[in-house]
């Protein structure tokens, strides 16, 4: 009850942030131009035979996940930045650890929060997308789902590590760092490909390694494998280092991973000074 | 039964550049059940740190203390604990009455509990007719009174309260004092910490004293406030010749508006000065011992300690 207490107040207090208002404004935006930006359709009504609008809308809500994707982290970045640092300069953590909680309980009450929003939130731009296309070329993307959860999983990690260091960070310095971390971690391919071009076998282990350090790139491709049908097993074991698709694996790895993340929270917390 | 409060070897360090700072140094003190403690002490002395260890915002360096007969961190302990710190930052996007609610919740009671306690508690604090305003529209002293509110919303069995008047008004402070006298007659321990001594002086019944980091005195108010070797005298007639003989035996002599405050090293001093002033056939009206004040104990006692 009281972490479920914490959760919903973290859900109204992120609600009422500058953040999450600019994110909405983006979000919408975003709805109604991601068509426009779009191919093949570029923002035409998907048309032709069967076969064909159900490429197009395939190829439509892989590109417009993708895009989801990036807004969802980076909105999951700015709304959780100040989670615990802020709390700690402005002194309003203290009438909140002196209460009958544990740290523990805290660092969950929160994180559930954050949670909570940020995953209502790629649901319900997922929904509008999917309707969007559904209702435009009459093709129900059944397989837009598993990837949209996969979307849904990148995103509250984004939560778990901004959370995990805003217990040491200050808002700037975790902004600067998380964010350096996810856009590093995202064009880890182009990394690839020019250890690929240069031949350099070095390159392309470093690449494929630091895939590792946080997968959200990588789970964001497999979403992107699984909205294309590439999904053979062949492709996604991943056993050759140069080789750069989505490891079938990586979403299981970024479940234990977004856990250890936790763990590093309550950890960094647990016997912190908050004065 | 056990004491509300029990501290043994409390020790807080710091490093800093110039080696380790003792911001507390092996404190032991014990406050017993049902009582209004006052904590005391200059600014730096130590007495948040103390609160705040014992509150687990700051964790000690050596040393254990016992609140309630539990150890420190025990969360069955804590939903009887009530905490105001000093300086109150609050979420201040919260109205009065989602704040107290959003406390309430965290203490873990039933909504129904929650929601009568929530409309006693802006009473008792009077904010009843400030429950639908947002906090960050509140002022210092209205801030102070919604952070009391958050520190009783549970019924505690023990109290801390960091300076909780130091924001306040007169009417506040009076309000405050009020408030202290209720829940000690319901058998609240109140631990207070403040450097109003005069409020201290009105409310708590024994008073501990820190300087440095270092407990200087724990006491009874009672025998702190002794009677000192000062009398306060009203008399016509006092001649130059008796005055100066009066100051050849004071130590000290204040003259305010007719009436003669003279302080003495002996208390055999006092009846000698009493017979003089008679034998000088001034008309002796007024010959009053008066009590050496809680503000020149303290102060008598840093110097001590400083010493």
């Amino acid at each position: 009850m009281k972490t479920w207490a914490l959760a919903r107040f973290t859900v109204k207090e992120a609600v009422r942030g500058k953040a999450m208002i600019a994110g909405l404004v983006i979000s919408l935006l975003y709805l109604a131009l991601v068509p426009a930006f779009s191919s093949p359709s570029g923002g035409n009504a998907i048309v032709g035979d069967e076969q064909m609008r159900i490429a197009a809308s395939r190829e439509f809500l892989n590109f417009a996940l993708g895009g989801l994707n990036f807004i969802g982290m980076f909105l999951a970045i700015f709304t959780t930045l100040g989670t615990i640092y802020s709390e700690i300069e402005r002194g309003t953590i203290v009438t909140l650890v002196t209460k009958p909680i544990s740290r523990v309980q805290l660092i969950a009450g929160k994180w559930l929060g954050h949670v909570m929003l940020m995953a209502a939130y790629v649901i319900i731009m997922g929904l509008a997308l999917w309707l969007s296309v559904a209702l435009g070329s009459g093709m129900l993307v059944w397989r837009f789902f598993p990837a949209l959860m996969l979307v849904c999983l990148n995103v509250i990690t984004m939560v778990s590590l901004t959370l995990a260091f805003s217990t040491v960070l200050p808002v700037v310095a975790n902004a600067v760092f998380v964010f350096l971390m996810m856009v590093i971690t995202s064009n880890l391919r182009i990394v690839h490909a020019i250890g690929e071009t240069s031949q350099n076998a070095v390159i392309m282990v470093a690449a494929n390694l630091f895939r590792m350090v946080l997968p959200v790139g990588e789970v964001n491709d497999l979403a992107g494998r699984i909205m294309l049908g590439q999904t053979q097993a062949s492709n996604l074991m991943g056993v050759s280092p140069s080789a750069f698709t989505p490891r079938a694996w990586s979403f299981l790895y970024e479940l234990v991973y977004l856990s250890a993340l936790l763990m590093i929270a309550v950890l960094l917390f647990q016997k912190k000074d908050l004065s | 039964m056990a004491a509300a409060v029990e501290i043994e070897g409390l020790t807080k360090s710091y490093g800093s550049s110039d080696g380790e700072v003792r911001a507390v140094d092996w404190l032991s003190f014990r406050v017993e059940q049902g009582e209004v403690f006052g904590f005391l002490g200059p600014n730096g002395a130590g007495k948040t740190t103390t609160v705040q260890i014992l509150m687990q915002v700051i964790f000690p360096t050596s040393g254990s203390a016992r609140l309630l007969g539990k150890p420190l961190g025990d969360l069955e302990s804590r939903s009887q604990i009530g905490y105001l710190p000093e300086l109150c930052q609050f979420h201040s996007h919260l109205r009065a009455d989602e704040f107290l609610d959003f406390h309430g919740r965290l203490y873990g009671m039933p909504a129904g509990a929650r929601r009568k306690r929530i409309d006693e508690v802006l009473e008792l604090v009077g904010l009843s007719e400030n429950r639908k305003s947002r906090i960050r529209t509140f002022s210092k002293g209205m801030m102070q009174r919604i952070g009391i509110g958050q520190a009783i919303i549970n019924n505690p069995r023990l109290l801390f309260l960091d300076e909780p008047a130091s924001a306040l008004d007169p009417m506040g402070r009076r309000d405050m004092r009020d408030l202290l006298m209720s829940l000690k007659d319901r058998g609240t321990t109140v631990f207070m910490n403040s450097h109003l001594l005069s409020e201290v002086e009105m409310t708590c019944a024994r008073v501990g004293i820190m300087n440095r980091g270092k407990l200087v005195q724990v006491s009874d108010l009672k025998s702190m406030i002794k009677p000192g070797h000062t009398v306060e005298i009203r008399a016509a007639g006092i001649t130059d010749r008796v005055m100066e003989q009066i100051r050849d035996l004071a130590k000290r002599v204040q003259q305010d508006d007719g009436c003669l405050m003279v302080t003495v090293d002996k208390e055999e001093l006092l009846s000698h000065l009493a017979r003089m002033i008679m034998e000088s056939g001034a008309n002796l009206m007024e010959f009053t011992p008066r009590q050496m004040p809680l503000e020149e104990a303290f102060l008598q006692l840093i110097q001590e300690s400083d010493a």
